[in-house]
């Protein structure tokens, strides 16, 4: 367990610029917060304790993810709404060579245009995080998700 | 007839106008637990990978009925209502595992895998008082069962005790299909769950629309996996409600080069970074890419690339339903063949890029129709041609045919419902 005090806060940075991001629809800058090299999966927590491969988005390089956020933008239609995702228990975990493992809980809200809100996901982030030119970038994130029966669709990334 | 289907009427009797009421009217979702799921069909449990060991069980449904579907020290598949005989309690509480035998934890009323009660804890009492009369029989007292036919390691069940072969019930295109996707062992990759505010039989029609798939789900028409102007078509059972629509890669109308040079490409600028996601590994050998086959009533079995899955949609209210999705591959697929699968599942499930709108498109229809009961939908894409087998992917045909058989299952005579031309 290393963990520092100054690692903390820089985790605890980045998530908060994820969430934000997400929050905003700023998908472009919420895709710059990953490595070069990287993975971003959405898996269902069922699958997980069945040790089943499967994930409902299962981005496992860079320019997969790319493409969905371009698709996203350009090729879907999905539910109009508002995101907000508050995260809490932000935990560092280990460092494993180079990177900083971390998890924290998330409560993902959807607010539809009659601004009614309903809880769309709730869940835990696994993610992996390195320095690249002097800022930090997630490697992984592995977003388990309590909530795997998905209300309606699931377009806008958790 | 009986009330709901009075109340709304069909203004043709060749299906070609649905009433929206018959959606969203909660005696009409009643009539259809009890006369539908619960009546002379057979509808898809599982898979038989899923329950590989004896004593492996599933809680699955059959309409909005909880049933367990599970394996017996001998091998033999069998379903039933997760009802106690005594107090009416869910005996499996876990929604799948392995079980030696099944106990209500209420009063540990005990059944074995086939649904049989084998064991009353006080049965006889307390020192010989107390306990059930003696006319008690354990054998009176099983679980519900259902019938139980498996094709080619695909799981069915029937309420109906006295259901015709399953294979029957199938009919030829139907088991052809399911001979070209069951041809080897499955492995089961994962589950994916979609809670849709809408009534089940709107997503029904869905898959029974190839029309909308080269319309709504823009991706796949940007890249190539589906075009209205592929080559392909739609098979329909004799029943008319079970269909598949089929399209072959590659055989748009431009020659090989012009449309090689499309894929990949939207409007000005947009190409896919990871292509690998299209790739289309021909494993069956006829070249079909993409085929959507719906079982009636409600299974689906969808081949998209290489990525496999079962969905089953399981009514949960007359304006809800989950969609259940059992991604597979195959025993024998190398490492690279799963992650090839694994990859091509980013385009169905919930998030699916290319499957994502039908809950949206879905939610659309429904939220409309209750403030409409009294006018109905226009299916005439196709023509009001007979409900057959068809070259034309550009169709609603197939939705037709889903009609015709839930009529004749729910006892509506299409004559008797016609209640004149209203438009």
């Amino acid at each position: 367990m290393s963990g520092s005090r100054d690692d903390l806060a820089a985790v605890q940075a980045l998530y908060a610029q994820y969430a934000r991001h997400l929050d905003d629809n700023a998908l472009q800058a919420w895709f710059e917060l990953f490595a070069d090299e990287c993975e971003y999966r959405v898996v269902p927590r069922e699958n997980v304790e069945q040790g089943l491969p499967l994930a409902l988005i299962d981005c496992t390089n860079r320019r997969m993810l790319a493409d969905r956020i371009v698709s996203l933008k350009e090729a879907n239609f999905f539910n109009v709404h508002y995101s907000r995702h508050i995260l809490s228990s932000i935990t560092l975990l280990a460092d494993a060579g180079s990177d900083i493992v971390s998890e924290a809980d998330y409560t993902a809200f959807q607010t539809d245009q009659e601004g009614v809100t309903r809880i769309f996901s709730v869940g835990r982030y696994q993610a992996s995080m390195r320095r690249e030119d002097g800022r930090l970038k997630l490697t992984r994130m592995t977003v388990v998700a309590d909530t795997y029966g998905i209300r309606t669709l699931l377009a806008i990334p958790i | 007839m009986d009330k709901p289907f009075n109340q709304y009427a069909w203004p043709r009797a060749d299906f070609t106008r649905i009433p929206y009421g018959i959606y969203s009217d909660p005696d009409v979702y009643e009539q259809e637990q009890e006369r539908l799921f619960r009546g002379p069909v057979w509808t898809y449990l599982a898979l038989d990978a899923e329950i590989p060991e004896p004593g492996d069980y599933r809680v699955v449904f059959v309409g909005d009925t909880e049933v367990v579907v599970n394996r017996d020290k001998a091998g033999v598949v069998h379903a039933f209502v997760n009802r106690c005989a005594h107090r009416g309690a869910a005996v499996c509480r876990k929604n799948h595992g392995n079980a030696t035998n099944h106990v209500c934890i209420y009063h540990q009323w005990t059944y074995d895998h086939s649904g049989q009660l084998i064991g009353v804890p006080f049965m006889r009492g307390v020192a010989g008082r107390g306990g059930v009369p003696n006319t008690f029989r354990k054998a009176d007292h099983g679980l519900q069962t259902l019938k139980v036919e498996c094709y080619n390691g695909v799981v069915f069940g029937s309420f109906d005790l006295s259901a015709g072969p399953l294979r029957d019930y199938l009919d030829t295109p139907i088991c052809t299909h399911l001979d070209r996707l069951m041809s080897r062992p499955l492995r089961i990759l994962g589950y994916e769950r979609q809670r849709v505010q809408g009534n089940w039989k709107l997503y029904a029609d869905n898959t029974r629309d190839p029309y909308h798939g080269g319309l709504l789900h823009l991706f796949q028409v940007t890249f190539g996996i589906y075009r209205n102007t592929h080559e392909g078509g739609t098979r329909i059972s004799a029943g008319k409600g079970h269909n598949i629509s089929f399209s072959v890669r590659g055989t748009d109308k431009e020659d090989a080069a012009t449309a090689h040079k499309d894929v990949g490409t939207y409007q000005e600028g947009f190409r896919l970074q990871a292509p690998e996601i299209l790739e289309y590994r021909d494993e069956f050998g006829d070249g079909v890419g993409l085929s959507i086959m719906a079982v009636f009533p409600n299974a689906v079995f969808h081949q998209i690339g290489n990525s496999l899955a079962v969905r089953q949609i399981r009514p949960k209210g007359v304006g809800e339903f989950e969609l259940f999705w059992t991604f597979y591959g195959y025993a024998d697929d190398d490492a690279d063949m799963t992650a090839h699968r694994l990859a091509q599942s980013n385009l169905a499930g919930p998030g699916g890029l290319i499957s994502m709108e039908d809950g949206e498109a879905i939610e659309l229809v429904h939220k409309m129709l209750a403030s409409g009961k009294d006018r109905h939908s226009v299916v005439e894409m196709g023509g009001a041609e007979p409900i057959e087998t068809s070259s034309i992917l550009v169709s609603e045909i197939p939705m037709r045919g889903f009609w015709t058989q839930y009529a004749s299952v729910m006892g509506v005579r299409p004559d008797d419902a016609v209640a004149g031309e209203t438009s």
